[in-house]
């Protein structure tokens, strides 16, 4: 408390104000004083004390409504309460609780007792106020850091690449589960043939599973890498591997598919590290959705994974999705996990129905799954090849 | 067994009341029973008339008025009538000449009691 401690001290008494006054200054308190209930009211909104001592039983307005307005006034219900009683209000200390009364006195005063209630009243204003200057330190601090943790998830949002038009269309739906999530993705022409798509997921949530990916996500973005690695998915997940091994990354490990596609010999080669398949639809009458998967540890458990590509000529108008388990690994109605073979049928069944946009399909799942939304991070992305 | 009548103003209080005060313990009681009377002498006199005429609120309120600075002052058997009168009067509305009597008598005895403590305290 760093200005003087103050108290009000409202009775009608004025031998009673004489004598509580002599105390209250031995106790180093600046004491106001009131002889009624209306001009107490008006002293404490001029100048809030901290602690008040009010008889109860007085002409006008009695102890009880005194108190009550005291408590009911956002600028003076902290103050510590003390109501005077006689002995034959003694029964009513329970009228006096629930006006607000933090203490009760009884008249004829004990001096001492009077001290030392008031050193106690004063410990508990103390907390309180200290409590309450902590609770709005937090109420900051969450909210500076809600803030920024909104700028970084607008700055992953703005590394994730825009909708792709042309030879190959593209698009993708980006749900981070928290305000920040560990899962990336991207998509653009290397050179005029051959389209680079990847998609990873860090383990972990928040900030550190976050950076880990804003870090994948610029390297490979940022031309430092030769373009005959950004072309070999194999050579880059084992370049990749031992770029980002686990004990240098916060004990962060990743997976990742990541694909070549060239436009000219529709040829697709692709690599993974531990992620979830990528799938590569074919419609017609005999439509299929098959699953593209390939070898490979997650990045940064082991030095010496190895990634093996695969490769795959499309056939026209093929359609390639890559996601990661957010949007398969989640519970049934019935409490039940959903089985990977029950979701792979269901968005088959969505294709085949001409369903195609992300965000048609990933509402489609929470439909279908009753969930009214994703516990995990979920990336869908949809490309026409 | 004797009996001996409790004093107007009790010790204990009395001596609580000074150490109050410290080096400015004459003056300080000086002051309060200086007030006193000029108060209590009004009030015993609303007690009278309100008595007198029956009216049972006027008396009660009169008699707390009185009750608190009696008490102050450690006149603690004149707080006590204040308080059984006050409660007849405001739970069973008794107000008569009659039902003051004992309070009138210990008011008597009190301010014996402090023109006696203001002269030699």
């Amino acid at each position: 408390m760093k200005d003087r401690l103050r108290i009000l001290v409202i009775d009608d008494d004025r031998l009673l104000q004489v004598v509580l006054t002599r105390i209250l200054r031995e106790l180093g308190a600046d004491v106001q004083l009131a002889s009624d209930g209306q001009s107490g009211l008006q002293r404490a909104l001029e100048q809030p004390p901290h602690l008040v001592i009010c008889d109860w039983v007085m002409a006008g307005m009695d102890g009880l409504e005194v108190c009550r307005q005291f408590k009911a006034d956002p600028g003076l219900k902290q103050a510590f309460f003390i109501l005077l009683t006689s002995r034959s209000e003694v029964d009513d200390r329970v009228a006096g609780l629930d006006a607000g009364a933090d203490d009760f006195l009884s008249k004829p005063l004990d001096p001492s007792e009077l001290k030392a209630r008031i050193r106690s009243g004063l410990r508990i204003h103390q907390a309180n106020a200290q409590l309450r200057q902590l609770s709005a330190d937090l109420a900051q601090q969450k909210h500076h850091l809600e803030a920024e943790l909104a700028r970084a998830a607008g700055y992953v949002r703005s590394l994730l690449p825009a909708r792709l038009d042309g030879a190959v269309g593209g698009e993708s739906l980006f749900l981070p589960s928290q305000q920040l999530g560990g899962d990336c993705f991207d998509f653009y022409w290397l050179d005029h043939r051959r389209l680079l798509v990847y998609i990873l997921d860090v383990s972990g949530h928040g900030v550190t599973a976050a950076l880990t990916s804003i870090s994948v996500h610029n390297l490979l973005r940022s031309r430092a890498l030769p373009k005959d690695l950004l072309a070999d998915p194999g050579r880059l997940l084992t370049y990749l591997n031992a770029c980002f091994q686990m004990d240098r990354q916060n004990d962060q490990y990743f997976t990742m598919w990541c694909g070549i596609y060239d436009k000219d010999t529709r040829e697709l080669q692709f690599a993974s590290a531990g992620h979830p398949p990528a799938l590569l639809y074919i419609p017609g009458v005999n439509s299929e959705l098959k699953q593209l998967k390939a070898p490979g540890l997650p990045i940064g458990l082991f030095d010496e994974a190895v990634y093996l590509p695969q490769t795959l000529i499309l056939d026209a108008s093929s359609q390639l999705f890559l996601c990661t388990d957010g949007i398969f690994e989640i519970h049934l109605i019935d409490g039940r996990l959903w089985e990977y073979d029950e979701f792979l049928m269901f968005v088959k069944d969505l294709l085949d129905g001409g369903v195609r946009a992300p965000e048609q399909l990933v509402a489609n799942v929470l439909a279908h799954t009753a969930n009214p939304r994703f516990n995990d991070d979920v990336v869908l992305i949809a490309l026409e090849l | 067994m004797r009996h001996t009548p409790e004093p107007a103003i009790n010790p204990t209080a009395w001596a609580e009341l000074r150490a109050l005060g410290g080096d400015e313990a004459d003056a300080m009681v000086a002051e309060l029973i200086g007030m006193y009377q000029e108060d209590a002498a009004g009030l015993v006199a609303t007690i009278r008339a309100a008595a007198a005429a029956g009216d049972a609120p006027g008396l009660a309120d009169a008699t707390h008025a009185l009750r608190s600075p009696s008490a102050t002052l450690g006149a603690l058997p004149l707080a006590e009538c204040c308080r059984l009168v006050e409660l007849a009067a405001r739970s069973e509305g008794l107000a008569s000449a009659e039902r003051i009597e004992p309070l009138l008598t210990e008011f008597e005895r009190v301010r014996a009691a402090l023109a006696q403590l203001a002269l030699a305290p």
